[in-house]
């Protein structure tokens, strides 16, 4: 029999194909959403698990019961982790606001101004951006030897400013580029300096401002390399290698495992805390600095 | 003062001898300028030029940092010394090993999340997705490879706790970053987690320059979904996977992972040409920095060689 009605089989019924294609769709990206979170979920289960439990092998995927015992442990320790806290947003905050403050002042000129020397100076210091980071070291190294920086604050700091110099005052001088010339126009015959002009453009800039504050912090929140090489001391050290020292197997110094995974947690509160208040900045900052990460 | 009218009427362009002499001039015109460039120019100075200029210099010297007394000019020796050196092929096949692991792999799996979420973009759930699968790119790197090295764990990891509890495969059991063979890809399978929604958005861009016209015409003229990715959408996403490869190529000199994660070890497995030119450097023997410094200039040379090469052939997809 071959009526039209006969061939409306379950599959062929069009709102319920729609269904279970929308139902495949969001069932893959959940999926995908868990794989994302899986290692931050694992970590919140050993950070409330009762340490016995994280010394058998295998350790069970969920604890039998969930504790806050660690979170008095991890005050208990707390000098160690308060340097190393401290130090890290020392560190961060001062090179974003460098970064923020120097390449304004800089993009600024470059973007609304003629001077002899201009796009040498600009292209200089924007082609550093395609150098491997490591092959600074060495002579960075011996900079910092000379100035006596190594194992002190300013001697991650300005190193870290420098880095980030280039990309960001690329994205500064397009977002000054992009300030209508009226205003310019207007605020020179109202007898405007150059300086009053700059202070009277950076708020149209602050879409950006916020950009370059962003792709500044994320790296330096979590930066190794440098930090690893230039400090060895817990005074200078920032969180980001110093938990590494924290680092533990069960039982093996006074950092138990689930005391660790604590540690860990805290560091991730700044950048959580930036990231989920900041969001509609991300997406727009990325594409300007996609290169970088 | 009033200007000549002929100099308003005739503004032919000035020679070059007048612009040259005017140079001097400009300059002293344009001072408050300079004032504004100043700050951030002295720090690109003493930070990233002169390390660079220096670690320059380093490369024809024979500079031991725990021994200074051997310091001597040494010219191309370095450079013939690297040459020779077998460490160089073997650490830079690991590398491209790890970019031929890792970027394709990426690249495939941030292309399928991204053409499957641009399937869902107007339903509200979109954004939430987009914020879990960024999420772990703007945690502390450091820190992700050290949790990572606990998940790789053989004993306490949930790598294992998942094959063994979920799986129920008991035996055997893989030793992740403890065995040369795993060791390398799951270094790579780290990355693409970490990094998933960087190239994830990217293909978003690019998805969402796609005018939906086209792909409703598509789907008029008969196209089913599978015809509509792979005749309309890979093609005209062409620019952002060189985009993609070109910013990938930055793991050629891949240091940081390995040296968190594991040393370089098992057996030199995971020894990238990057990391042993650090240790050259600052761990093995009297710290070499100079012969150190000739591998790190060579990783500059060799990365930017290729970010141009692939730029160029861009601009030559571009055209076509």
């Amino acid at each position: 029999m071959t009526t039209p009605t006969r061939k409306k089989t379950f599959f062929n019924v069009p709102h319920l194909k729609k269904l279970f294609n929308s139902f495949l769709k969001h069932g893959f990206l959940i999926a995908v959403a868990l794989f994302s979170l899986a290692p931050m979920i694992w970590l919140l289960t050993i950070a409330f698990r009762p340490v016995e439990e994280t010394y058998v092998t295998p350790m069970k995927l969920l604890p039998s019961s969930f504790t806050l015992e660690n979170t008095t442990l991890v005050i208990e320790k707390l000098p160690k982790l308060v340097i190393l806290y401290r130090n890290s947003i020392i560190i961060t905050s001062v090179t974003v606001f460098l970064v923020v403050v120097l390449t304004s002042l800089a993009g600024f000129v470059f973007a609304r101004f003629k001077f002899p020397g201009k796009e040498i100076l600009f292209w200089m210091v924007v082609a550093a951006m395609f150098m491997p980071k490591s092959m600074m070291i060495p002579g960075l190294y011996e900079v910092l030897r000379k100035f006596h920086l190594l194992d002190s604050l300013p001697g991650l700091y300005l190193p870290y400013t420098g880095w980030f110099l280039s990309l960001n005052l690329f994205i500064m001088r397009s977002a000054f580029q992009g300030i209508p010339k009226d205003l310019e126009d207007a605020a020179i015959i109202d007898g405007a300096s150059t300086y009053r002009l700059y202070r009277l453009m950076m708020p149209l800039v602050a879409p950006s401002i916020v950009t370059v504050a962003i792709l500044t912090f994320v790296p330096v929140w979590g930066e190794y390399l440098y930090a690893f090489t230039f400090t060895s001391k817990l005074s200078a050290m920032p969180m980001s290698v110093g938990i590494k020292f924290l680092q533990a197997g069960p039982a093996q110094g006074e950092w138990t495992f689930p005391v660790a995974s604590m540690a860990v947690i805290i560091s991730f509160i700044p950048p959580l805390i930036i990231y989920l208040g900041l969001q509609r900045w991300f997406s727009k900052g990325l594409m300007e600095g996609a290169l970088k990460f | 003062m009033t200007q000549s009218p002929s100099v308003l009427i005739e503004e032919k362009p000035p020679s070059f001898s007048d612009r040259l002499r005017s140079i001097p001039k400009n300059i002293w015109k344009g001072r408050s300028f300079y004032l504004f460039v100043l700050p951030m120019f002295i720090m690109y100075l003493i930070f990233v030029f002169y390390p660079f200029f220096r670690t320059l210099m380093l490369m024809f010297m024979n500079y031991e940092f725990l021994r200074p007394d051997k310091t001597a000019f040494v010219g191309l020796g370095n450079l013939i010394q690297w040459v020779q050196d077998p460490r160089v092929p073997e650490t830079f096949w690991v590398s491209i090993k790890f970019f031929l692991l890792y970027v394709p792999t990426s690249i495939l799996f941030a292309l399928v999340v991204a053409l499957v979420l641009d399937r869902v973009n107007r339903t509200s759930l979109a954004t939430t997705y987009r914020t879990i699968y960024y999420l772990p790119v703007v945690l502390p790197a450091s820190i992700i490879f050290i949790i990572w090295t606990w998940i790789y764990d053989p004993q306490w990891g949930v790598m294992n706790t998942l094959l063994i509890e979920v799986l129920g495969i008991n035996w055997p059991w893989p030793m992740w970053l403890h065995d040369p063979v795993t060791a390398l890809p799951s270094l790579a399978l780290m990355s693409v987690w970490r990094l998933m929604g960087v190239t994830m958005i990217l293909f978003l861009v690019g998805l969402s320059s796609i005018s939906k016209e086209l792909r409703e015409a598509a789907k008029i003229d008969g196209a089913n979904e599978w015809q509509i990715v792979r005749y309309l959408e890979l093609p005209l996403l062409k620019p952002i996977f060189l985009i993609v490869i070109i910013m990938r190529l930055q793991v050629l000199g891949l240091v940081e992972e390995p040296l968190v994660m594991t040393e370089g070890g098992p057996l030199r497995s995971t020894m990238t040409y990057g990391l042993q030119a650090y240790y050259i450097s600052f761990r093995d023997g009297n710290w070499e920095m100079g012969y150190g410094s000739t591998w790190f200039v060579l990783l500059g040379l060799i990365s930017m060689l290729a970010a141009f090469l692939a730029w160029k052939l861009m601009r030559q997809e571009q055209i076509t």
